[in-house]
Order: C-alpha cells, then structure tokens, then sequence
C-alpha cells in the first residue's frame, strides 16, 4: 500500500472525529495502525502520569484573613505608594533646604539709617538730660529763656560717646 | 463513575445550574475540595513543575475567591476557574525573568521529574523505562507548543474536554481549537519519530 494517512487524519483519529475513509484504510493499513497505536499509547500516557501526580496534591486550602485584619497590609502594598511618599519627602527636605540657605546665618536687626539713629539719640537725650540738669535749671531760675540744651547737639556730634 | 453531585448536575438545566453555582460559591471550601485536582492537572500540564503549579493552585482559588462577588454564572464554574487558572500560567510563562532563574537552579534542561510520574501498574522496570522515555517526549514536544497550542492540548488530552467547552475555557472559535491541536499532534508525532529514529 502506497498511500498512507496524512497528519491531519493522524489527528481526526486522535481526536475521535476520523471519517469512515480514514478507519477503513487503518483496518487495512498495518504501519498506520501501529501509528495510530503508537500515538494513542502515548496520549494516554500523558494523561496518566497528570493524574497520577495529581492525587498526590493535597496542598490544604486556607480562606484569606477578614478584609478588616489585612486592609493595612492591602495599603502597603502597592509600590508606586512608596514611591510616590519617597518623591514627596525628597522634594520636601529639598525645599526645605532652599529656604533654610535664602535666610541668612545670624538674625540681625532691621536696617536703620543714621538720621533715624540720631534722631533716637536726641529723643532720648532730650528725656535724660532735663532731669540731671534739674539743678543746673533751677541756677538758671528767673532767666527769660531757659538755656538750650547744649548737651543735645554735642551728642548728635559725637555719636560714639554718647553710645558707651 | 460519575458522583452524585455530578449526576445531579447533569440532569438541571442552565438557569437551574447557575444558580447552583452560585450556591455554590458560597461554600468555598467545598469549591476547592471539588476543583483542585483539576485545576492542578490543567496547570501541572501547562507548567510542567510540580511546585510551580502546587503554587498557581492556591493563586487560583485565592483569586477565585476574591472575584467570587464578580462571578455571574454566565460560565459554569469549572470554566470559571479554569480561565483564571489559564490566565495565570500564560502569566507564568510571560515571567522571562523567573523562567531564567528556574532554568539556571534546574539544571538548564527545565525538566521536572515530579511531573514525569509513570504509573506503575504492574509494568516491569523495561515498560516503565520505556513509557518514560515516551513522557520526556511528549513533554518536550508539548515545550515547544505555542501558549495556546498548549493549553488546547492539556484540555483535551489530560482533561478530556470537547472541543466546545475548550473554545468556552479559552475565548476561541472551535474551528481555532481545531487548528491548534492538529498542530499540537502533529508536533508530537514529529517528535514521537524523531525519538524512535535515535539510537
């Protein structure tokens, strides 16, 4: 016999769909029969051993834990979630970081120009010598005009002096 | 011989089973006890590692379980379950980096003995040898298949499914089914011959 089963045929066998024109050349066909047997055989062979292994399998099964117990865990979890907190924190201390260096080293006072410091002095010239020379006014008692306070212009003049 | 569960099953109609589904689901213990040899043979025989598909088990009554609200019983439940259980070794096998890992600790050949189980039966030790010999080549024809082409094997062969319920479990046209496992058995009857022309 020249002509033997093709693959496809090989197949419709396997699969139980074989037309009559396949099982009557395997009645006939010796070599195709034992092509045919040889890959039963094995097909269910394959299937066996699955199921032989498969009664092994007795991997006890455990529900997950109440929703309420692990809703923290299902939290941590993703890891986008520790990214996105790691990014957060890192632009944090960077900002941080930048205003900390826009502010100077020491605290200082507010800026205040001279006239404004004589102007201070005077006033608190004006304050303190009237009284330490209470005295020396009531000297000058009966005089027309009180005498100008002479202290407060040398003061303005020797600013140094009057600090210490 | 076919349990009573079954037989009543067999006899209710589609509302009549979904809704029976859906009680089911309710007992999940019972779910598990009732599917997981199955689910285990659908992915031992797409993985082809014993504690790989030990581990895609539980992974697949875990989802079950968490999507079981999800569940419509539009599918019967075994469909259900064997497409979250196909899902997750087409995963597996997308995973090329833990693939790498598990060949490099295997030995480079991926090979799983635990999986390769020769039933005795009283067969002597030259049978035995031999039906294993036929095992490592259908394994290593079944390694060579597509994702899908595999799949439609393990379900017809190991867990003789009609080509309808396979289409149902996989999304496919039954004619693509077809297809698939004539490639599938032609491969393996490409590496069957191969096999017996080495010496």
């Amino acid at each position: 016999m020249k002509d033997h089963l093709s693959e496809e045929q090989f197949s419709e066998l396997a699969l139980g769909s074989a037309g009559s024109e396949t099982i009557l050349h395997l009645e006939k066909c010796a070599l195709c029969r034992r092509q045919d047997e040889e890959l039963r055989q094995t097909l269910a062979a394959f299937h066996d051993s699955i199921h032989v292994a498969a009664k092994t399998y007795e991997r006890p099964w455990r529900a997950p834990a109440p929703a309420a117990r692990r809703a923290w865990v299902g939290f941590m979890a993703p890891r986008w979630a520790y990214a996105a907190v790691l990014a957060a924190m890192l632009v944090a201390s960077v900002v941080l970081l930048r205003i900390d260096r826009r502010q100077p080293s020491h605290p200082t006072l507010g800026v205040i120009s001279e006239d404004e410091i004589l102007m201070q002095i005077q006033t608190d010239v004006d304050e303190a010598v009237p009284k330490a020379l209470a005295p020396g006014q009531l000297l000058l008692a009966g005089t027309e005009e009180p005498p100008a306070a002479p202290a407060a212009i040398k003061v303005a003049g020797k600013r140094r002096n009057i600090r210490r | 011989m076919a349990s009573m569960l079954q037989v009543i099953e067999g006899a209710l109609g589609d509302e009549d089973r979904r809704i029976a589904s859906l009680a089911l689901l309710e007992d999940f213990d019972s779910v598990v006890k009732r599917h997981r040899q199955r689910m285990y043979r659908v992915l031992l025989g797409m993985v082809r590692d014993s504690d790989a598909a030990q581990t895609l088990t539980q992974e697949c009554f875990l989802k079950a379980y968490k999507a079981r609200s999800r569940y419509r019983g539009e599918a019967s439940l075994t469909t259900w379950l064997i497409r979250i259980a196909i899902n997750l070794a087409h995963d597996y096998h997308r995973n090329r980096r833990l693939d790498f890992w598990r060949r490099l600790f295997s030995g480079g050949s991926g090979t799983d003995e635990a999986a390769v189980r020769v039933p005795a039966g009283g067969a002597s030790p030259e049978q035995q040898l031999l039906v294993k010999e036929k095992l490592a080549a259908v394994w290593s024809a079944a390694e060579k298949l597509s994702s899908q082409q595999r799949t439609v094997f393990v379900l017809r062969f190991v867990e003789e499914m009609s080509l309808e319920e396979i289409a149902t479990a996989t999304s496919l046209r039954p004619g693509t089914v077809k297809i698939h496992l004539f490639r599938a058995l032609a491969a393996l009857r490409k590496r069957m011959n191969e096999w017996q022309e080495s010496p």
